[in-house]
């Protein structure tokens, strides 16, 4: 008598929808009752759990029916009809969901149909006159209202021998039923979600057929339940224990399938843990009263957004600074910032929002979700900006944790040794999958956020509406979000570690406090003080910078983004080269069809293609430049992106293909200077309290970083083994900086021997790029090129013999014996470890030798001297550019003078 | 690949079973309705996103998969399967590329065999 009276008040509830409900479009018509019907929302929510109710009820009578044996007591028909109608109750409480056509929906009800069709003999029939054809509702609508209702409520009457449930019953099963329907109102998927469930009556079903790669074993077994189930009366009472210990059995292990299906699965149908699925959407609108928006929003008219209503935009119709393919009237604000488009209560309509999409914890929700930039989602979690693999490699080697420098970390792996405390103290809000929780541009103290921490950019007007409005005001101008993307986002992380992006705009880093630096002078055009309190004075800057370039000009996607495969360092990364565009003759292009789909796209997007137009790639081929192509006599032009001329990059000089310097990256000529810390001491004081940015808290214990110097010179050079495009590798000359030279206390404390320390000198592109290069003597004779640290480098001839000597300008370090500026001992063959990466290193005794040979000359002869400009065309012949008062240099060991060493 | 080559060489005649997409859109996996397209340096594939187990859009990446976010199964990035339930992999669709006119062109309905 409960299950009937909850029909009725099913029935009556659904009569109430009517009015509002339109099956030829019943998600509009759904999301415009949840919008602007408070009374409807209700009424669907009664109409609801009343219908849960009955199916509840109904199936606690069926098996009270069958404990209680009373399948013989009726007529074999009464019985059959009683039976039958169980499928029928099952589809109209299907059909109600499918009627909601939303995301849900629509995923269920493919699966219905080629169920249906899987029926013997009748299947096609089934699909036809059950579920109509097509995206029309309106024959399940029939069904569900008419033909399904009618047959319930005629077998009700039948089975309980009254037209209508008592009043009694209608007293006991209304107070529940409107409690739940005030308290947790359905609400309606507005996209679909990472995994769909059906219905929870029929996730059994559902994991049942994950199980299944036949699904018609699911029609066979449904039927003969069913069969089971009418024939039960008739069977010999000696079958009737196996019949029900069967139908038992089936009962525990469907309710088992549905315990499973709704508690322990999570995306894409994988295993998870009823924690993570509770803590996933809800189904619900609410889990408290709902409370009716105010009126004037009611009246307020929903735009429809690429066939969906938008509610959002009743309040924030008026946003403006988008470009038009992130336009709210194009794609809505939902679908960026999740919560929920329909309603416009506003507590509910932010519930579940994110107010950065770019975070990569929701990202494959927002930016990533399935019809929007998939790839680049994908592609962006194994990114380097995202792991900080060489930053976490690099420090577990510092700190003694890991002897392979070219092992492959991620930053969200780290636990708790005494290298990731330090990391997550110092190092771990520089990546992009820190959390953003504020609105605002990246700077030096906010960082993270994903693919807004590059692509957001706030323009004067969206700055001056962050700064004027308060957090609770509905904002009117939306920073852009695009491929333009600012050099200021690249600068919050990149002005730490190696410094590139202050150095590339021409500031160096002091240890001066803002007073100190007040009173200096120069201030204030000298000097810059970042947002997180470091005082940076005025040094040369790159001279791309000075020609307006910012990072991405030159910083291809797939290199910012990563391209889908793990790297451990930055380096491997990197795709382009200088003389991408700085070729000494033809650069290497494509035209715009060759182009990797992603080029494509940014092309199009920036409106750079033309008839004919070749794109600049890099030599290694494995990236191409969307804003670099070749102008009518084959060399390369360069379209900025924050600027609407064009630049035209030089050719590089005819010294840079000389034989002698094939080895010399181009920066290591082209980086007047680099900003180096020489002495740094970094403990752990326990008394204080530290953040650990990965779990978002401070926790005991804090790492502390001194530095006692910072210098910005020339850098030193060094050997790496980098890849080459053929697939193999080859050593080149390059730049490197003290990566550090180190003392680091470990929490243990010196008394306990836990004192290390490190020189490591890391492989450094400075971005300090100038036009002209170092002259020979900045090398050839300069000892902190060839790494012997600062100091007088001095060629003494004496009579017919000579030998270079070092006076350093640093005293040497107790540790080691090392000048403090040092990477290596004058004139000493290196010795184990000594770069931060595997395959970097110092100068060779024989390399040393070589270039102090060459530097020898220069002691006495200008650079520009014909006799050098022998030696430079062929190094292997110099003795015959030996003039009679030549005097080459003895070594230390007094063993040779170079002979038969020049190659 | 030379499959998905060869059909790209024509353009489909306009039908009503006929959908055209902005190319320069189509970067990576990009998911339309009915189909999902693979663009990559590989090459170019058209799938229907309809799972060949029981119908359910296939509408989300795990990494370099597919997956049907009803009964869990996956597809490679040539529609075939890699993991159940589903037995057949994704059905290709014949498709058009009109460079010039930046268009797609697919043909819905209809198997590529």
């Amino acid at each position: 008598m409960l299950a009937f009276a909850a029909f009725v008040l099913c029935a009556a509830t659904g009569i109430m929808l009517v009015p509002a409900y339109r099956s030829a479009s019943a998600l509009d018509s759904l999301a415009l009752l949840s919008l602007k019907n408070p009374p409807g929302i209700f009424a669907r929510s009664l109409h609801y759990w009343s219908a849960q109710a009955f199916l509840v009820l109904t199936l606690a009578h069926i098996v009270d029916h069958l404990l209680r044996r009373n399948e013989r007591l009726v007529r074999f028909g009464v019985w059959l009809r009683l039976a039958l109608t169980i499928p029928v109750i099952i589809a109209v409480m299907l059909s109600g969901f499918l009627l909601r056509a939303d995301a849900g929906a629509q995923q269920a009800l493919p699966v219905l149909r080629t169920l249906l069709g899987l029926i013997p003999f009748a299947g096609a029939a089934m699909q036809r006159l059950l579920t109509g054809a097509g995206t029309d509702l309106s024959t399940i609508y029939i069904h569900h209202a008419c033909t399904a209702t009618l047959i319930i409520w005629l077998v009700t009457v039948e089975h309980s021998r009254r037209l209508v449930p008592t009043a009694r019953s209608l007293a006991w099963i209304a107070p529940p039923t409107l409690f739940l329907s005030f308290f947790l109102v359905p609400g309606l998927e507005w996209r679909t979600a990472a995994v769909e469930k059906g219905p929870w009556y029929l996730v059994g079903l559902q994991e049942f057929l994950h199980w299944l790669p036949r699904p018609q074993l699911a029609i066979w077994l449904g039927g003969l339940v069913l069969v089971l189930l009418i024939a039960l009366p008739r069977f010999p009472l000696r079958f009737d224990a196996a019949i029900r210990y069967a139908l038992s059995t089936l009962v525990v292990f469907y309710v088992a399938l549905t315990l499973i299906g709704l508690a322990f699965r999570g995306d894409g149908w994988r295993w998870t843990t009823p924690g993570a699925v509770l803590a996933g959407e809800s189904d619900f609108l609410s889990y408290r009263v709902y409370i009716p928006p105010a009126r004037r929003l009611v009246e307020t008219s929903v735009p429809l957004i690429d066939g969906q209503r938008e509610g959002c935009l009743s309040c924030h119709g008026k946003m403006t600074g988008f470009v038009a393919a992130h336009d709210p009237a194009t794609i809505g604000c939902a679908a960026c910032h999740l919560g929920n488009p329909w309603t416009l209560d506003k507590k509910l309509a932010h519930s579940g929002m994110t107010l950065t999409p770019g975070n990569l914890s929701v990202v494959a929700q927002t930016c990533g979700a399935s019809n929007c930039h998939t790839d680049q989602a994908q592609r962006v979690h194994a990114s380097l900006m995202n792991t900080m693999s060489g930053v976490v490699g690099v420090d577990k080697f510092a700190f003694g944790e890991s002897n392979d420098l070219n092992a492959h970390y991620d930053v969200a792996d780290l636990r708790h040794t005494t290298a990731d405390t330090h990391l997550r103290n110092l190092c771990a809000s520089c990546h992009l999958g820190q959390e953003k929780t504020q609105p605002g541009p990246i700077n030096e103290t906010d960082r993270g956020g994903g693919c807004s921490a590059c692509h957001l950019r706030y323009d004067p007007a969206a700055a001056d509406e962050l700064r004027a409005h308060p957090a609770s005001a509905a904002p009117l101008r939306h920073p852009d979000i695009s491929v333009h993307v600012p050099k200021e986002a690249c600068f919050g992380c990149h002005s730490r570690s190696g410094r590139i992006a202050t150095s590339y705009e021409g500031w160096h880093e002091t240890l001066m406090d803002e007073k100190t630096a007040q009173a200096s002078p120069g201030w204030p055009a000298q000097f810059r003080r970042l947002a997180d309190g470091r005082i940076f004075e005025k040094h040369s800057a790159d001279v791309h910078a000075e020609k307006g370039m910012t990072c991405i000009d030159c910083h291809q996607a797939s290199e910012v983004m990563g391209d889908g495969a793990t790297h451990a360092h930055e380096r491997d990364t990197i795709k382009i080269a200088c003389t991408d565009c700085h070729a000494a003759g033809k650069a290497a292009a494509k035209e715009y069809g060759q182009l990797d789909p992603e080029t494509q796209q940014i092309v199009a997007m920036r409106q750079l293609n033309q008839p004919g137009r070749k794109f600049v790639v890099s030599e290694s081929g494995t990236a191409a430049y969307p804003n670099a192509f070749l102008d009518d006599r084959g060399r390369p032009v360069l379209s900025p992106m924050n600027s609407a001329g064009l630049l035209k990059p030089k050719p590089m000089a005819e010294a840079c293909t000389a034989t002698m310097h094939q080895r010399l990256e181009c920066s290591a000529c082209h980086t007047p200077w680099t900003p180096q810390c020489i002495s740094c001491h970094t403990s752990f004081d326990r008394s204080a309290q530290g953040w650990d940015y990965l779990a978002g808290k401070y926790v005991d214990g804090s790492w502390q970083e001194e530095a006692a110097n910072y210098l910005s010179d020339a850098p030193a050079l060094g050997v790496e083994r980098t890849s080459t495009s053929d697939g193999k590798s080859a050593e080149r000359i390059t730049t490197f900086i003290p990566g550090m030279i180190l003392h680091l206390e470990l929490p243990g404390g010196s008394a306990n021997k836990q004192s290390q320390f490190r020189r490591l000198f890391a492989p450094a592109s400075a971005h300090t790029t100038a036009t002209h290069s170092r002259d020979c003597r900045s090398c050839h004779t300069n000892p902190a090129a060839l790494g012997y640290g600062r100091g007088q480098l001095k060629y003494v001839v004496t009579g017919r013999t000579a030998e270079w000597r070092f006076t350093p300008q640093y005293a040497a370090s107790p540790e080691d014996g090392l000048p403090s500026d040092a990477w290596i001992g004058f004139l000493r063959e290196p010795s184990g470890s000594s770069g931060t990466r595997k395959g970097a290193r110092p100068f060779s005794l024989d390399e040393q030798r070589r270039i102090l040979l060459v530097g020898a000359c220069l002691t006495c002869h200008n650079e520009k001297d014909p006799r050098i400009a022998r030696v430079f065309a062929d190094f292997k012949d110099y003795r015959s550019a030996l003039g009679p008062k030549c005097v080459l240099p003895l070594w230390p060991d007094r063993t040779s003078q170079l002979e038969g060493q020049a190659q | 690949m030379d499959r998905i080559a060869r059909s790209a060489e024509s353009i489909p005649e306009e039908s009503e079973t006929t959908l055209t997409v902005p190319w320069s859109a189509a970067t990576g996996i990009h998911f339309y309705d009915p189909m999902i397209v693979v663009n990559s340096t590989g090459g170019v594939a058209v799938f229907s996103s309809k799972c060949p187990h029981l119908g359910c859009r296939i509408n989300r990446t795990e990494g370099q998969e597919l997956v049907c976010p009803c009964h869990g199964s996956r597809f490679n990035l040539q529609g075939e399967v890699v993991q159940g339930p589903a037995m057949r992999g994704l059905r290709s669709l014949p498709f058009g590329l009109d460079r010039a006119k930046d268009a797609l062109h697919v043909t819905l309905g209809s198997s590529q065999t």
